[in-house]
C-alpha cells in the first residue's frame, strides 16, 4: 500500500510523464481511500491548468501592451547593421 | 506561408530585412520575454540576441513556419540559456532530502498537515494580478534549483528533455524537483491565497 508521501510524489510525476499501469493502479487504490491525497491531486491539476492558461505563448503576448522604446529599437537596428553575415 | 527572410549585406544607410524584423516582431518578442523573465533589461537583451542569432541563421529558415514562429523558437533557446546561467549551483548535483516537505508527513508517511479544502477556478484567476503577485512571492520562497527547474518547465513550457540536457539532470531528478516545487507552491498558495481568500 502506498503512503501519502509516495502518493503525492506520483501525482506530480503523473503530470510530467505517463505512469506505468501498475503504478497508476496503486495510486488509484490509494486515492479511493484517501480524501486528503485526492484533494491534493485535484488542486495540483487545477494549478497546472491555471499555469498553462497563464503562460501559454499567445496569452502571455496578448496580455501585455509593453513596447520597445524607440531608443532600444534604434540600438537593435544599428547592432544588426554592424553584424557581419 | 511567409517568404523566407532574404538578408543581404546592407550598405550603411539602406534597410536590411533584419532591421525590418525589429519593427515587425520586436514588440511581440519583447512581450513574450517580459512575461517570462519579469525584467525589462533582461528581456531587451534576449530580444537583441535573438535578432543577432536569427541574422546569422537566416539561411536555415525553411519557411515551413511563419517568420514570427521561427523567431520565437530562437528566443526560447536564448531564454533557456539565460535560465541555465541563473543557477549558481550545478543542478545535476546530488539531491538532498527536502526537510520542509518531510515534516508534512509522520513517520509512517501519512499526512500530518493535510491539504485544506479548496479548488482552483482557473478561468477567473488567470487574469487576477493580485493572485500572480502572491504566486511570485511563493515561487521566490521555493529553493533555488527547484524553483529554476519549475520555472523552465511550467512558465517557459520547455520540454523536459531539453531541461535535462541543459542542466545535466536525470529525468528522475527532474521529476522529484518538479514534485517538490509543486508541493511547496501548493502549500504557500493555500495559506496565502486559497484559504485566506474566504476570510477577506
Amino acid at each position: 500500500m502506498l503512503t501519502c508521501k509516495e502518493a503525492v510524489r506520483l501525482i506530480s510525476e503523473g503530470l510530467d510523464r505517463h505512469l506505468s499501469w501498475p503504478t497508476r493502479l496503486g495510486l488509484r487504490m490509494h486515492l479511493l481511500m484517501c480524501r486528503h491525497c485526492s484533494a491534493y491531486g485535484r488542486q495540483l491539476r487545477g494549478l497546472a491548468r491555471l499555469f498553462h492558461l497563464r503562460f501559454t505563448d499567445t496569452r502571455s503576448i496578448e496580455r501585455s501592451d509593453e513596447t520597445l522604446t524607440p531608443e532600444t529599437r534604434e540600438r537593435m537596428k544599428s547592432t544588426l547593421r554592424r553584424k557581419p553575415e | 506561408m511567409a517568404e523566407p527572410p532574404k538578408v543581404e549585406s546592407a550598405a550603411s544607410g539602406t534597410t536590411s530585412p533584419a532591421e525590418v524584423w525589429v519593427d515587425a516582431h520586436g514588440d511581440i518578442l519583447y512581450r513574450y520575454a517580459v512575461a517570462r523573465v519579469g525584467r525589462r533589461d533582461v528581456a531587451e537583451d534576449l530580444v537583441q540576441e535573438t535578432f543577432v542569432a536569427a541574422l546569422q541563421a537566416a539561411g536555415r529558415f525553411k519557411g515551413e513556419s511563419s517568420e514570427r514562429t521561427w523567431l520565437i523558437g530562437i528566443l526560447r533557446h536564448k531564454l533557456l540559456d539565460w535560465r541555465r546561467r541563473q543557477g549558481r549551483q550545478p543542478a545535476g548535483a546530488m539531491l538532498e532530502p527536502d526537510e520542509v516537505i518531510d515534516q508534512w508527513f509522520d513517520d509512517r508517511g501519512w499526512w500530518r498537515t493535510p491539504p485544506k479544502d479548496w479548488t482552483v477556478d482557473a478561468d477567473s484567476l488567470v487574469e487576477k494580478e493580485e493572485f500572480w503577485a502572491v504566486f511570485r512571492h511563493c515561487l521566490d520562497g521555493v529553493p533555488e534549483r527547484v524553483g529554476q527547474v519549475f520555472t523552465m518547465r511550467v512558465i517557459d513550457e520547455t520540454p523536459s528533455e531539453d531541461i535535462c540536457k541543459a542542466l545535466n539532470l536525470s529525468s528522475t531528478n527532474l521529476w522529484v524537483m518538479l514534485h517538490r516545487a509543486r508541493a511547496r507552491l501548493r502549500k504557500c498558495l493555500e495559506s496565502n491565497w486559497f484559504v485566506r481568500e474566504d476570510k477577506v
